[in-house]
């Protein structure tokens, strides 16, 4: 199991178009929706969630790809 | 017979009583309710809120307490159970209004669109009135079958959904990798994320021949339940992981593996 962070402020998924999810191999990330909306038929805004961090493998592929350089692994971050 | 069959089943598996499918059971609030919340972008609020409770389950000194009450609440939510092909081919006979609806779990993990969800009974209407130019395919119930054939043979396991127990509105196809129910399920152990199928495979010692030491069905398993054993020559069974898909027996050319009521294997019988 990894320590994840995912800065909320610096994510921008609009922007990137879920680069750190295209690039995972196991499905760590959850494009989590920002608020709760009282309509069901409007789409959501989302930010990215590591939820599932069980089943990271550490490759750091999200590290390296992420352009806002939001994510950080056990006090790894790219600068 | 789980525990879903004996409140249920009436004698049979809870998702095979046609008395689940009727119009009365939507007469329930809390399941008008439910059906609406999974609907739309609804499924996304959803996933997110369990996700998050499930992951409290393994938070050191409250995790019992929250697990026990995920047992409590969870027949009451959105849940699903492993289903083999013949299984689930005989649900589709018992139910109808087939439309096939983008898989929330694989739109929210990787940000993919594929129509690999089959829902059925409520959830089209539903779908229609939140969605209505979103992505859908209504089918007929013989495209549905050949449907589910054809994404057995690629290697999807088929789950049996539920809005509120025991009334079952999906089939979805499903690629082990993204979906959130088994990501709920593995980290902390939780069954009622999703519950194992009724039955297990058993490989035949008789026609097994090990493929030569390159068993395909091994590679097949996504739950590591088979091995190759190189003293013997033949592939193994740990019924204790096996979860009772039957997507093994698409990978032998040999007719070797076979399903067997769950409740006759020592090992596996109890374990959901």
């Amino acid at each position: 199991m990894t320590d994840f962070k995912v800065s909320a402020k610096a994510c921008d998924t609009r922007a990137c178009g879920f680069k750190c999810q295209a690039v995972c191999p196991t499905g760590v990330f959850l494009a989590a929706p920002r608020k709760k909306l009282a309509d069901y038929g409007i789409e959501p805004e989302y930010l990215i969630s590591p939820r599932f961090t069980y089943f990271c493998n550490g490759c750091m592929e999200c590290v390296t790809i992420c352009p806002e350089h939001a994510i950080t692994i056990k006090g790894h971050k790219t600068t | 017979m789980c525990e879903f069959c004996e409140k249920h089943g009436h004698g049979n598996r809870w998702y095979l009583n046609p008395d689940n499918y009727s119009d009365e059971m939507m007469a329930d609030r809390d399941r008008q309710k439910l059906v609406e919340e999974i609907c739309g972008y609804g499924i996304d609020y959803y996933i997110n809120f369990s996700s998050k409770v499930t992951g409290l389950a393994g938070w050191p000194a409250l995790g019992t307490a929250i697990k026990a009450a995920i047992k409590r609440l969870a027949p009451k939510q959105h849940g699903g159970q492993i289903v083999s092909l013949e299984d689930s081919l005989e649900i589709i006979s018992i139910a109808n209004n087939f439309v096939l609806l983008p898989c929330a779990c694989k739109r929210l993990v990787v940000n993919k669109e594929e129509l690999c969800c089959l829902n059925f009974g409520p959830i089209r209407d539903m779908q229609r009135s939140l969605l209505p130019d979103g992505p859908m395919e209504e089918i007929t119930l013989a495209e549905a079958r050949e449907y589910l054939v054809g994404k057995d043979a690629e290697g999807r396991i088929h789950q049996v959904l539920y809005a509120k127990a025991p009334m079952p509105v999906c089939i979805c196809n499903c690629d082990l990798q993204w979906c959130t129910s088994f990501k709920q399920r593995f980290p902390h152990n939780i069954p009622e994320a999703v519950f194992k199928g009724h039955e297990v495979i058993v490989v035949s010692e008789e026609l097994c021949d090990g493929c030569g030491g390159d068993a395909p069905c091994v590679e097949r398993c996504g739950f590591g339940a088979l091995a190759y054993d190189e003293e013997t020559g033949k592939v193994m069974v740990d019924h204790a992981l096996c979860f009772g898909c039957g997507l093994c027996r698409v990978a032998c050319a040999r007719d070797a593996i076979a399903l067997l009521s769950r409740s006759l294997v020592p090992v596996a019988s109890g374990n959901w």
